[in-house]
């Protein structure tokens, strides 16, 4: 029986869709079965970064309207073939799909994957209700910012309302060097705000621009983002691995450069 | 799944279409059925009816009157028989219909197609303007598109596969002709040049091709 | 750091700033009550403890946040408030 896990923020802009493309990504190297579904309707994305926009025939909103089957609308990756992609339309917006409908969607892929991963729309509107109505855990994405956190915790307020248990922190694009100068907030000091349980922290990686301009996932890759979001996967597993010292991914280049600096 | 029975109404009675492929006995099923849900809305009135799909008996025909009468509310007052002209009639405009959807008519849409929206044209169309990515493009004749096409765009959309696209700087994310569907490449190649093309289907493939003389005579509309 | 920071005053760092300015605002999301509420709420309560006993009133803390009583009952909102009491003053104070 598979797991449904909703990636949510709040906020816009945080990461919610590359978290969601890397750890379904990560999660199909480990060998699971997991399908990746695109909740923001009329807004889709997770296609392109997951670079599969060329082929979409069906998408979300047709299976829920039984204009297709699930399986026809459901997109193999091209590199993983346990991963999948259920796009979200571009052509309709989020009143065409219910809680209910989401809720069924979700219970129906249980049977058939190990993990389905929902990427949520920003905000707590329609969108949202229905990325959380299947959800059994669930992953809040924030960054560093007063603006992003905030949010994360509204939205962890609503998941708990809704009887979401299961909730973890994920800090994207934290700079190890601005935390030092006392520039932004450490993970510590955004775990100690929203006092949930910590998952993984990503550095901020200009790696990421370049994998989400190429269409891949850059999990796994040797970067600090790639290490980062593996780690995520396994402690999704509820494996325990120890946080990355986001120091060490520095280059030595830039670990030269930032003695002279001092 | 196809619907073995269709009723279809008209000022005076209705007609119910059958299926030529189902055996009689799911037929009698089937209509029994379909009355019985449509019974609200077809309401108590007297109609005359008459059938079409299939040629029935003169038994079978009463039969059918006895079990739409059975199932809904309806009084059927009288059968028509098949009329000559009307369905000659029919077939002309069918017809018609055909030779507008395989290109010889057309309209004209001026502006740019962003992502989200989509153009459904019952004839051949020209675009003035450009498809952009997420942008949708769906027509029973051909399209053509005197601006980029980087959306996606379904010619032929009523099934007819001589159907074509041109566009100007042809990059599409997807092209469909009638049922066939083409993805664009997922590496996208680096020195790409703007060059007029047309898409096409031959073979069971789309083909997309620079618009020359050879590929212009091939076009038949 | 401390030091420094406290010989600075007003030239805190921003991430201390955003902290601090995140804290305030998240308690006030949580309690549903507005930050002007809170403040009349805290400056009655100085009032009140004052009389008794001699408080920090710039270390005072309080907030509302979501606690829980015991494994049968689920989350309640609580106030929590954390209101330091100045040095040398240990005895209650007279009343007057």
């Amino acid at each position: 029986m598979g797991e449904v896990i909703v990636v949510t923020s709040g906020k816009g802009g945080v990461g919610k869709t590359t978290t969601t493309a890397n750890v379904g990504t990560g999660l199909a190297m480990l060998g699971k079965k997991v399908v990746l579904i695109d909740t923001d309707i009329g807004l889709r994305n997770l296609d392109v970064v997951m670079g599969l926009e060329n082929r979409i025939v069906y998408n979300l909103v047709d299976v829920v309207e039984n204009n297709c089957r699930i399986k026809q609308a459901l997109i193999k990756d091209k590199r993983y073939p346990n991963l999948y992609l259920l796009p979200s339309a571009q052509t309709k917006d989020k009143t065409a799909v219910s809680p209910e409908q989401m809720k069924k969607l979700a219970d129906e892929l249980k049977g058939e994957f190990d993990y389905i991963l929902m990427d949520c729309p920003a905000g707590i509107e329609q969108g949202f209700k229905n990325a959380i109505a299947g959800a059994d855990r669930a992953l809040v994405v924030t960054t560093p910012e007063v603006s992003a956190v905030r949010d994360a915790d509204r939205i962890i307020g609503l998941l708990e309302a809704n009887e979401i248990r299961q909730t973890h922190l994920v800090v994207n694009r934290l700079r190890t060097d601005m935390v030092k100068e006392g520039n932004m907030m450490s993970s510590d000091d955004v775990v100690e705000i929203l006092a949930i349980d910590l998952i993984g922290v990503v550095p901020d990686d200009e790696q990421i621009v370049i994998s989400t301009n190429n269409g891949e996932p850059l999990v796994g890759s040797d970067c600090g983002a790639g290490r980062a979001y593996m780690n995520i996967c396994h402690r999704v597993l509820g494996e325990d691995v120890p946080y990355l010292d986001l120091e060490e991914t520095k280059g030595f280049f830039k670990k030269f450069a930032a003695m002279f600096k001092k | 799944m196809k619907e073995t029975v269709v009723i279809k109404g008209t000022k005076s009675g209705i007609i119910l279409v059958l299926s030529k492929d189902a055996d009689y006995e799911t037929l009698k099923k089937d209509v029994a059925e379909k009355f019985k849900k449509s019974s609200d809305f077809l309401g108590e009135a007297q109609k005359a009816i008459r059938f079409q799909g299939r040629p029935l008996t003169d038994d079978q025909k009463l039969e059918l009157v006895s079990v739409i009468q059975d199932n809904c509310r309806l009084s059927i007052v009288c059968i028509m028989e098949e009329d000559e002209k009307l369905e000659r009639a029919f077939q002309d405009s069918i017809a018609r219909s055909k030779s507008i959807a395989n290109g010889s008519s057309g309209q004209f849409f001026k502006g740019n197609l962003r992502s989200g929206q989509v153009l459904d044209a019952e004839t051949s169309i020209i675009i003035i303007g450009d498809v952009k990515a997420g942008a949708k493009v769906i027509s029973k004749g051909n399209v053509i598109i005197l601006g980029s096409l980087k959306g996606n765009v379904y010619a032929g959309a009523d099934g007819n596969r001589n159907a074509f696209v041109v566009a100007l700087d042809m990059d599409p994310m997807q092209i469909r002709i009638a049922d066939t569907i083409a993805r664009s490449p997922d590496k996208p190649k680096r020195n790409r040049t703007k060059e007029t093309k047309v898409a096409f289907f031959e073979d069971g493939n789309i083909y997309i091709e620079p618009l020359d003389r050879d590929v212009i005579s091939d076009i038949r509309l | 750091m401390s030091f420094l920071s406290n010989f600075f005053k007003g030239s805190e760092n921003s991430s201390d700033i955003a902290k601090n300015r995140l804290k305030v605002a998240i308690t006030s999301d949580r309690a549903v009550c507005s930050p002007e509420l809170m403040e009349q709420m805290k400056n009655d309560i100085i009032e009140v403890i004052s009389k008794y006993l001699d408080i920090d009133t710039e270390g005072l803390d309080i907030k509302v946040t979501k606690t829980e009583l015991d494994e049968t009952s689920g989350t309640v909102n609580a106030l929590l408030a954390n209101i330091p009491i100045k040095e040398g003053s240990r005895n209650f104070r007279r009343r007057q």
